[in-house]
């Protein structure tokens, strides 16, 4: 696999959240806004890339490497409980809105499966360049699905798009078009599940099209 | 050397740099985060006094009903100015939550509800409700408080709950008030 596929990856064929469905509890609680999906995108991008970093020149160190193995799964642990607190201090200080608004679900970062599952699955295997190409290509693959979620919630429920802090987008022009009111069932857990299986429906139908187009080629061939 | 003991001091090795790490962070950021944390306190306090900037804030952490006391305190002779009481009592279907602002001539400046756990329609609107205890003495809460009333509020049963919320509140303010500027004016 080279670079390039390395980084594309993430994006559609082995995203984590639409086609491993690896870290739905935070995806689906966080997206009532679009800032939030923004702020969650960036904690798991620092997180990821760096412990898939960190993880990656541990495990590819020969020596080192021997020896973390019997232990490697609470050295994750403790590498990725350590990013997921600074990074959770780093949020508090310089952008506090969006930490109080993500609340508990930063911290619950060091239980998400993306995380662990690439630190095992990838980075320990990986070089560290590999493994960082992966973990940005990951995060921005989460981030991507998490904003699609939001952005649909958001205008379905409230009519707007919060973009960051006051930067907000009036949607309502189109419940004023249809003569509606905006569905508040989207911003709450009910319409977290909706969009997400809708969303999931759209890539199975999209991936089964593909993949019937290209079994027909090769029958014609 | 056991290859199991190697592999835990790696792991403890790990850890004490993971610790110097974070204590790093944490010395760069604490500061930043009580900023951060004292300045949404006087945002929300601002209702009530909108000079706040001129006053020192002391928070006093307290637990039970009353929650939390704010003393607003004189900058150079460090006498209570005001005293914001953050209070809560069993209302309807649960707690009312309140900010309770004393001047330091006893009289009630102002409330506000933050907050209650009761059910929509009247709890949500409970915000909106004047009891009338603004500029009132809070010694004479009990005579001047005015309650509730209306035909669609006190014959559903919300009306007398709340009541009893808002009363407890400004119940316990008045026991305590006295105390909290010093023990008299």
């Amino acid at each position: 696999m080279n670079q390039k596929e390395n980084f594309l990856k993430g994006f559609v064929k082995e995203n984590p959240l639409l086609v491993s469905m690896l870290g739905m509890c935070p995806s689906l609680a966080v997206t009532t806004r679009l800032e939030n999906a923004i702020g969650m995108g960036i904690a798991v991008l620092f997180v990821l890339v760096l412990s898939n970093l960190l993880i990656s020149l541990i495990m590819s160190h020969q020596k080192l490497g021997e020896w973390v193995k019997p232990v490697r799964i609470p050295v994750y642990i403790v590498v990725i409980a350590t990013l997921v607190t600074m990074v959770d201090m780093l949020m508090n200080a310089f952008i506090p809105d969006i930490h109080k608004s993500l609340g508990m679900f930063i911290p619950l970062i060091v239980v998400n499966c993306i995380i662990l599952g690439r630190a095992e699955a990838f980075a320990s295997e990986n070089k560290p360049l590999d493994s960082v190409v992966d973990g940005v290509s990951m995060a921005l693959g989460f981030t991507f699905a998490i904003v699609v979620i939001s952005i649909i919630r958001e205008v379905l429920g409230n009519g707007t798009i919060t973009v960051w802090g006051d930067v907000v987008l009036n949607m309502r022009f189109i419940f004023d078009f249809l003569n509606i009111q905006p569905i508040d069932m989207f911003v709450k857990p009910v319409g977290a599940f909706l969009t997400f299986g809708f969303l999931l429906a759209g890539v199975a139908a999209i991936t089964n099209h593909r993949a019937s187009k290209k079994v027909g080629k090769v029958a014609k061939s | 050397m056991n290859k199991g003991l190697i592999s835990g001091l790696v792991l403890l090795c790990l850890g004490v740099v993971c610790g110097v790490l974070l204590a790093t962070v944490n010395h760069f950021t604490a500061g930043i985060i009580h900023e951060n944390a004292i300045k949404e306190k006087r945002e929300m306090l601002r209702q009530f006094y909108p000079d706040i900037d001129s006053y020192d804030l002391d928070e006093i952490e307290l637990e039970g009903d009353i929650n939390s006391l704010y003393l607003l305190k004189d900058k150079t002779t460090h006498d209570v100015y005001a005293a914001i009481y953050g209070v809560s009592a069993i209302a309807y279907k649960g707690r009312v939550n309140m900010l309770i602002a004393i001047d330091a001539d006893f009289t009630v400046r102002d409330y506000a509800f933050v907050g209650n756990s009761g059910t929509e329609g009247l709890g949500l609107t409970l915000a909106d409700l004047d009891f009338g205890m603004t500029g009132v003495l809070i010694s004479d809460w009990a005579t001047e408080f005015d309650a509730l009333s209306g035909v669609t509020v006190t014959s559903i049963g919300y009306g007398p709950a709340y009541d009893g919320g808002v009363r407890r509140c400004f119940e316990l303010v008045a026991g305590r008030v006295v105390a909290d500027f010093g023990g008299g004016n």
